[in-house]
């Protein structure tokens, strides 16, 4: 009786897993964790914001115009990173983006187009750039990807909307005040950068 | 003992369920296919693009696209063109990259271009989904599914003609293509 339990029990226990090759497995978490990436470190948030900010501050074009670029300048950045090229001095890069753009909104420079989208794009390769290096392994591409850029547009379109108050004096004042915080905080990872 | 054996032995060679990229609904090969097309953004994402970029153009434009993207996409599934290994990957990177950037440019293309486009991209997105499953009738269902993905999305911008309708969907275009780039770079991060 013993015998005829035992080699039930281990036929049971030896019997094969369904096969579920290619199953689409842990794809929410590849998307999860590059949505996570860009909201992940707080030099990284102030920036996105700061563009968003200076798009509502300079109006038409620029503010449907950065939010169209920066992704794709952000995304070759990213591009960069992936396939390791280097690109001396990304820390500093990214804490003097929060600087520089926390200071024309601190101003309202009215710079013309060319120019603010040089300089955003500029400071979106070296974000873009450290997304790209730090990439987690063993993710699916394509969802990291889509989960990375929402992020990032996300991030533009909340400086946007905060940037909308920029019709009322004391909007203007209030973008001011934050562009000061932004430069702040881009002196703060700059100190952090260079220690 | 001998029955227990016999069990013992059915058991062992009771067939496990071979689940490789199939969506089972349990309504049928149709529903499965269509399912499946749905859940798969590689496929899903470029189509949706493109029809935006359809409607953008017009309701002429996104008509044509309406028919000629899901019978170009059928007919290379049902040809099943040999694929060289890897050249899906590159496909689908090659499709966000060129509808994403199509749309964000917001390029006035004549219609046969986008035509020619459209047959471009279902014989490129077909192929890729034909090395991966090419049954008939879950091929049937995906194209229906391509055909009214087309509909539906061509038509919720074809009343845009200008403001920040177009600009959010120009935006869009920009991030179909970012993730297309970025595409690039896995697989060039996958290689190295």
């Amino acid at each position: 009786m013993r015998v005829k339990h035992l080699t039930l029990v281990t036929t049971l226990t030896l019997m094969a897993m369904p096969a579920e090759a290619h199953i689409k497995q842990g794809e929410a978490t590849g998307f999860l964790s590059g949505l996570a990436h860009p909201v992940s470190g707080l030099d990284h948030i102030i920036a996105m914001v700061a563009v968003g900010l200076w798009g509502a501050q300079l109006g038409a074009p620029a503010i449907w115009m950065l939010p169209v670029t920066f992704p794709m300048v952000m995304a070759f950045g990213g591009f960069l990173g992936l396939i390791g090229m280097p690109l001396p001095g990304v820390e500093i890069g990214i804490a003097l983006s929060g600087v520089l753009l926390g200071a024309v909104v601190l101003m309202e420079v009215k710079a013309p187009l060319y120019l603010a989208a040089a300089l955003v794009g500029l400071f979106g390769l070296y974000h873009g750039y450290a997304h790209g290096a730090e990439l987690p392994p063993g993710e699916n591409g394509l969802l990291y990807s889509l989960g990375f850029v929402l992020a990032t547009g996300a991030l533009h379109a909340a400086g946007i909307g905060i940037g909308t108050i920029h019709r009322w004096g004391w909007g203007r004042t209030a973008l001011r005040l934050a562009g000061a915080g932004i430069s702040l905080g881009g002196v703060s990872f700059l100190f952090e950068a260079l220690r | 003992m001998r029955t227990v054996s016999r069990l013992a032995v059915f058991l062992a060679l009771l067939p496990g369920a071979a689940s490789a990229h199939l969506v089972s609904t349990g309504f049928g090969p149709v529903t499965d296919g269509a399912w499946h097309f749905a859940l798969s953004p590689e496929q899903f994402l470029p189509m949706a693009a493109f029809a935006l970029l359809a409607g953008l153009r017009g309701p002429v434009h996104a008509r044509r696209v309406m028919f000629v993207l899901p019978v170009s996409w059928f007919v290379a599934v049902l040809v099943a063109i040999p694929l060289p290994v890897g050249w899906a990957s590159i496909a689908m990177a090659a499709a966000f990259l060129l509808t994403g950037g199509l749309l964000a440019a917001d390029i006035k293309l004549p219609q046969t271009l986008i035509a020619i486009f459209a047959v471009v991209l279902g014989a490129v997105s077909g192929g890729a989904y034909g090395a991966e499953d090419g049954s008939l009738l879950a091929s049937l269902g995906a194209a229906i599914t391509i055909f009214v993905l087309v509909a539906l999305v061509s038509s919720a911008v074809l009343p845009l003609r200008a403001g920040w309708g177009v600009i959010a969907v120009r935006v869009l275009g920009s991030w179909t293509a970012a993730t297309g780039l970025l595409l690039v770079g896995w697989m060039l991060h996958g290689r190295s």
